[in-house]
């Protein structure tokens, strides 16, 4: 449980801006602005934060599907990219799902050759063994095998994000980074595949990267918890101390902000954060945070607080942490 | 409570689309009302029809829409259903205001906000901008806009998601309406910006005593917000009670269904969460008899031949089932 499977270190991402053709890059938007973190076998890490904290940016970074800008992953102690490493090898290791079920399956291909098709891209097994594990897969994630001579366009949301999750499953890899999974469905089918990935974590001890905006899907996956705020690490916590008791001010307005299913706690004391969030292109210098913190003072508009172990296993960066 | 007086009343609402493989029924003997100063929910998942129901009252369907011969709703003592166009709309935007999820692509990109928030009083009190100015800036201040004198110049894509969907409010209150109708409101901000616009939503509300008709997914905006719950499920209303029966007493199983997949945030995790199994039933392909039957683990054979009307029951609620779940039922909590 304890050795860690990924270590993000040091990770950026830098988008140039407002240049032209030409024009010198000499703005940048850093949608991940140095992020280091440790994901430990068969553990689910929950990524949250709002629009433009980069958190979708960091996930793809991890299964590959971007090049950071500075820093490197590295699975199980080795570089995840560099010399002599694909990313068709990396594929074995480390899938994805996302978020859009509709956007992410080829409509074009029928379901078992979308399932398929990571096995036959590293030419795993005959044709009929391929059949077979798709066949597997399906009855899996709670499909039948009939379903696969049919198209995706057939399907529902919530089946789409089945098969999307079958097709990850293909190629058995150790982590899979879920980008919002469960966001685009209706509130009944959530728990249906909220409760399927926890099930196949514990068929074949995966690790899980969780990314969402919405703290109920994420409390509920989660063994630890990451916050996120506009390319920087807020707050990383076990996910019961990050709900009994939130280190950063921001972690606590997040969790009051989500509106309780129980009418009785509507008259509760909320922490209503002033303003809006600022622009990655522009961040506020000092702590990030300042511009709507409840606590923020003159040090933090002038001193960003580094990310610091306040106890064991929590990280908080804040000078001024609950 | 306040004194009850009816608004809106809905009564025997049903409509069909004609679609190329047949007649799709988007809702069926649908009926409701609305108090003065109430703040109603209509609950449901995608395709259960509340967007319908709300853009009827509205006038705002399709042209193709087909509503029942019997079909009525009236509002203020007016049946809007067979109203003439141009009647209606002095009504909308006038009497019925509504607002929108997505506040970009309601919002007019080529005009400043200052005068698309006048263009209702323009049209309706007759007054010219100029005049409407000092109007514009109140509404503006009303739902939390910062410096609103000078923000009337800027363009929706100089303003944020929440600063837009603040700019609809205002739009929808311009000529203080009796009805307000949002329709997922809050879906597509971030939280704390959620949290921002139910809270500009709350005060306002208190202020001028407007009626809400707030349609959502999210059970929590309801809990939050609503004085009674609408559940819809396959184009029906089955369900229909104060909000706090609702939430602690549920009596229709697809509402307790509903209400125990949604992940907790105080308390410790559940393990699994419960859920409702299968998914929702395509409209042109409706079972016979209830609509929900083929989900739900109380169904009978009584339940595949007789579709159960909305009754009401001791609570002050109407629902529609068979075997309306006992007030047992909540307390024992049992993984499925």
């Amino acid at each position: 449980m304890s050795e860690p499977l990924v270590e993000i270190r040091n990770i950026k991402k830098h988008y140039p801006v407002g240049s032209g053709l030409f024009g010198k890059k000499d703005k940048w938007l850093k949608a991940v602005d140095g992020i280091t973190l440790e994901i430990n076998k068969g553990e689910t890490l929950g990524l949250v934060g709002e629009s433009g904290c980069g958190k979708s940016t960091l996930g793809r970074i991890v299964v590959g599907l971007l090049n950071p800008t500075e820093g490197e992953v590295f699975f199980e102690g080795k570089p995840l990219m560099g010399k002599g490493r694909s990313r068709r090898e990396l594929g074995k290791k480390i899938q994805m799902i996302f978020q859009d079920p509709y956007a992410s399956l080829n409509p074009r291909m029928n379901v078992s050759n979308i399932i398929g098709e990571p096995l036959l891209l590293h030419k795993i097994g005959t044709t009929r063994e391929r059949q077979k594990r798709v066949d597997e897969l399906l009855e899996r994630v709670g499909l039948s095998s009939a379903h696969g001579i049919r198209y995706p366009e057939e399907f529902s949301g919530g089946q789409r994000q089945r098969i999307g999750i079958a097709r990850a499953l293909a190629l058995n890899p150790q982590l899979i980074v879920c980008d919002e999974p469960v966001s685009a469905l209706d509130v009944s089918i959530q728990a249906q595949i909220l409760n399927l990935l926890k099930d196949v974590q514990e068929d074949r001890g995966l690790s899980y990267i969780f990314i969402a905006h919405g703290l109920q899907a994420v409390k509920h996956i989660s063994d630890r918890i990451v916050v996120m705020y506009l390319g920087k690490v807020m707050e990383i916590s076990r996910t019961e101390d990050l709900f009994d008791n939130p280190l950063h001010p921001y972690t606590a307005a997040l969790i009051s902000a989500v509106p309780e299913p129980d009418p009785t706690l509507r008259d509760r004391e909320r922490v209503l954060l002033k303003g809006d969030l600022p622009s990655p292109e522009n961040p506020p210098i000092g702590c990030r945070f300042n511009t709507r913190c409840p606590l923020a003072d003159q040090r933090c508009r002038q001193k960003e607080p580094p990310l610091e172990e306040v106890s064991p296993g929590r990280w908080a960066a804040c000078f001024y942490h609950g | 409570m306040k004194n009850r007086e009816k608004l809106l009343e809905v009564k025997h609402l049903q409509a069909c689309f004609p679609t190329q493989r047949g007649e799709v029924k988007a809702i069926n003997d649908v009926s409701f009302s609305i108090d003065k100063g109430e703040i109603v929910a209509l609950v449901g998942e995608s395709g259960s029809g509340k967007s319908v129901t709300a853009l009827s009252v509205i006038g705002l369907n399709t042209p193709s829409i087909k509503y029942e011969k019997n079909s009525d709703i009236s509002f203020k003592g007016k049946n809007l259903i067979s109203m003439k166009k141009k009647q209606m709309k002095k009504i909308r935007g006038n009497e019925i205001s509504m607002i929108f999820q997505d506040p970009l692509s309601s919002l007019n990109p080529l005009h400043p906000i200052g005068r698309q928030i006048a263009e209702p009083i323009q049209l309706h009190q007759g007054l010219s901008y100029i005049k409407s100015r000092e109007k514009v800036i109140d509404l503006l201040k009303k739902v939390g806009i910062p410096e609103p004198e000078k923000r009337l110049k800027d363009y929706p894509h100089q303003l944020s998601g929440g600063m837009r969907q603040r700019i609809m409010i205002a739009m929808a209150l311009a000529c203080n309406p009796s009805l307000l109708i949002a329709d997922e409101p809050t879906t597509a901000l971030d939280v704390t910006i959620q949290a921002q616009i139910l809270n500009v939503m709350r005060e306002l509300q208190k202020d001028t005593g407007i009626s809400i008709l707030l349609i959502t997914h999210d059970l929590g905006v309801v809990a939050e917000m609503a004085d009674r719950v609408l559940v819809m499920y396959g184009g029906e209303i089955v369900e229909e009670g104060d909000v706090f029966s609702i939430f602690q007493n549920p009596k229709h199983p697809y509402t307790e269904g509903l209400l125990s997949s949604v992940p907790k945030l105080r308390g410790a995790s559940e393990n699994r969460l419960r859920t409702i199994p299968g998914t929702v039933p395509n409209p042109l392909e409706l079972p016979k008899g209830c609509n929900f039957q083929t989900r739900c683990s109380y169904a009978t054979e009584q339940c595949s031949d007789l579709s159960p009307q909305l009754v009401s029951n001791e609570m002050n609620g109407k629902v529609a089932c068979w075997h309306p779940l006992e007030k047992v039922n909540k307390k024992v909590t049992n993984f499925v």
